[in-house]
């Protein structure tokens, strides 16, 4: 669109008179594509702004405003200072609601005449809650009726309460979180932040289950309060939100934030164990990266949860050598038992462009143990986007990664493999690796298709003995290069 | 119920209107409360658009009513109510420290419930992604243009108003909506296309 009159076409057309037009615009607009486009482009944008500003007021709202516009004539009237913010809406004073826990108790408090059943109920099932089991996987409790979306007020104030009345907050606030209502989400974070770990995961579903819009306008809450000072409720949802778009544009924001980086990072040296790991973790910054390495160093529940947060979440790029640099540690203290287990608990639920990075670094360090680790953490994916890089490997100059990677191309699924990777081990430069991967699969069709293929006696002999394992591809290797030096 | 969109501009006051004012003048909330109730829907529209959440918008809504009740002895009606009321609403969203209680910015522990954050009326004429992409254009305009542009092509203001709304010219009014829209078109052109 690079007309020189779009501007002025857009002006007449849209925002002016259309019947005055003493520059011929109308003739030029019905000769012009580009200003044709740019007013249609132009209205769409207006009706569009206009339907989304379309919102009824809830009459309810309206005379709650206007009388509280009108309210304070007594007192201050015509002076600006005297003005002050009243708490929204407070025809709910009506139903305020105050908990009192004083240990054998709590005294409710309430002035709204018609909900007091609800609040009964309320008292009844925070009572209870104290009863319930404090570990584990806790079924959650019903909704109390008087946390509903009917009930206006006592649940932050119960929440407000909760350190007093020393309930487990866990169950209360789960309960709560069911709500649609956005506010309480930085409501219960701080309460999330200050809960025991084993809690972490379980509320961590709860917060999971409110809905997008909820996360939404709560996470804009969130950036907002943060740059105004509270960090704490942002640094939770960091740590404890689900992957979506929503917590992608908080990481950004976040990461923005020199002052709330500055935060983590405290955070982080004040409490290694706490949701600062797990929050500097996913904002992938280099200079919070340093400080997770340092703390994570040679500590396996600690690197695990960092892995564990990495894999909800779409990472920037660079984030796969700080799991390898843990994995690294943990090995070198010979605190892996199973680097297999391992690979597949922090790599497998990474997303894809983990894959890419970890066959770079397969290919282009000139450390064994990284290289292997690498590709351990490939087969462990079992990401059918590996398989032309574990192909590379199997035909490559270094016989050991090329037995790590046949091992971890018998991980990948046997439904990526078509007769053209069959046919391949042919071709190969290993090609008993590649049969034994492919045989490795357990897969009927795949078994079906090597049975079909023309092999010798001995590759059908090997295919035979079953079950392959690094060291089975390590003596099949050798027994095929001895055949192949024989038959030389 | 008025709606955002139903917002009508009016430059003289009717007789009827004319009786209302006067009787607002001489300080009586009900007349207040007759000539404010069919802007509230306009006015709680801008102010989900200057302030993009929907709690701070009907804080700003009611704040500007009480600022409006508190100053109607100056409001002369050389411009229309709604004109007014937009001008002292988008003079607090400038300076949200006069009407925010810093508690709020600064920590949400004792936060209000919200009353229904479900009903989101606008999903059913607008998808959703559509308005996500519009709202986020929006907000990476300044205020004056984000008014400008809202007052514009929301409330269908001209720009004489808008002049007044921003308590500029008409010209800059004009040249502000324009640059809106450009800015606005860039970032979502392709949502629009057809």
């Amino acid at each position: 669109m690079s007309c020189p009159q779009i501007h002025d076409v857009v002006a007449v057309f849209l925002d002016g008179d259309a019947e005055h037009d003493p520059h011929g615009l109308a003739k030029h607009l019905a000769a012009c594509p580009d200003c044709q486009q740019a007013l249609g482009l132009a209205r769409r944008l207006d009706a569009a702004l206009a339907s989304s500003a379309d919102v009824a007021v809830d009459p309810e709202l309206a005379e709650h405003l206007l009388q509280q516009a009108v309210a304070p004539t007594a007192e201050s009237d015509q002076t600006d200072a005297g003005l002050r913010l009243r708490p929204l809406p407070l025809a709910l004073a009506a139903a305020a609601l105050v908990l009192v826990g004083v240990g054998i108790g709590y005294v409710i408090v309430a002035d709204h005449g018609n909900s007091n059943a609800a609040h009964q109920q309320v008292t009844e099932k925070l009572a209870t809650a104290g009863n319930e089991p404090r570990h584990g996987f806790v079924p959650l409790p019903e909704l109390p009726s008087g946390l509903d979306a009917s009930t206006r007020r006592p649940a932050p104030r119960m929440l407000a309460a909760q350190p007093k009345a020393r309930m487990p907050k866990h169950l209360v606030l789960a309960a709560v979180l069911r709500d649609d209502r956005q506010q309480l989400l930085p409501v219960v974070l701080p309460a999330l932040a200050a809960a025991r770990a084993p809690h972490w995961h379980w509320l961590r579903n709860e917060v999971d289950l409110m809905r997008d819009h909820v996360r939404e306008q709560a996470g804009r809450k969130l950036l907002q309060s943060a740059r105004a000072g509270a960090r704490q409720e942002l640094l939770a949802y960091l740590a404890l939100g689900r992957q979506d778009p929503v917590l992608e544009r908080m990481l950004v924001g976040a990461a923005d934030d020199a002052r709330f980086v500055s935060f983590v990072r405290g955070e982080l040296r004040r409490d290694p164990e706490g949701l600062a790991l797990v929050a500097a973790a996913r904002l992938g910054e280099p200079g919070l990266d340093r400080l997770l390495r340092d703390a994570c160093r040679g500590k396996p529940a600690r690197s695990n949860r960092l892995a564990a947060a990495l894999a909800s979440i779409e990472r920037r790029a660079g984030r796969t050598g700080l799991l390898l640099d843990l994995w690294q540690s943990l090995q070198d203290r010979g605190l892996v038992r199973d680097a297999g287990y391992l690979a597949e608990r922090w790599f497998r639920g990474l997303p894809a462009v983990t894959t890419l990075e970890l066959a770079t670094v397969a290919r282009s360090t000139g450390k064994a143990s990284r290289r292997r680790q690498c590709i351990t953490a490939l087969g462990a994916r079992r990401d059918s986007r590996a398989l032309p890089y574990l192909l590379d490997l199997i035909a490559g100059p270094r016989h050991g990664d090329a037995v790590m990677a046949a091992h971890a191309l018998a991980e990948l699924s046997p439904a990526d493999v078509d007769a053209q990777l069959l046919a391949l081990h042919r071709r190969s430069r290993r090609p008993h690796l590649l049969l034994a991967a492919l045989a490795g699969m357990r897969s009927p069709r795949v078994q079906a298709r090597i049975q079909a293929m023309e092999l010798t006696a001995a590759e059908r002999e090997f295919l035979a003995t079953g079950r392959f394992n690094p060291e089975q591809f390590t003596l099949a290797a050798r027994l095929f290069r001895e055949r192949r030096r024989l038959s030389d | 119920v008025q709606t955002g969109s139903q917002h009508n501009q009016r430059a003289t006051p009717t007789a009827a209107e004319q009786a209302l004012l006067d009787r607002l003048r001489a300080g009586e909330p009900s007349a207040f409360q007759t000539l404010v109730r069919p802007h509230l829907g306009a006015l709680l529209a801008l102010s989900r658009r200057l302030t993009s959440d929907s709690h701070w918008a009907e804080d700003l809504v009611q704040e500007t009513l009480v600022r409006a009740f508190a100053a109607r002895a100056s409001f002369r009606g050389e411009s229309s109510l709604g004109t007014w009321l937009f001008r002292i609403q988008l003079r607090l969203a400038r300076n949200p420290g006069r009407w925010q209680k810093p508690e709020r910015a600064t920590s949400l522990k004792t936060t209000d419930v919200p009353d229904r954050l479900a009903v989101m009326p606008e999903d059913e004429t607008l998808s959703r992604e559509l308005r996500d992409r519009l709202a986020e254009a929006m907000e990476r305009l300044t205020l004056r243009q984000r008014t400008a542009l809202h007052l514009r092509a929301v409330q269908g203001l001209d720009y004489a108003a808008i002049a007044e709304v921003l308590e500029s010219t008409s010209a800059a009014a004009r040249m502000l909506v324009l640059a809106a829209r450009q800015k606005v078109l860039a970032r979502m052109g392709r949502y629009l296309e057809p």
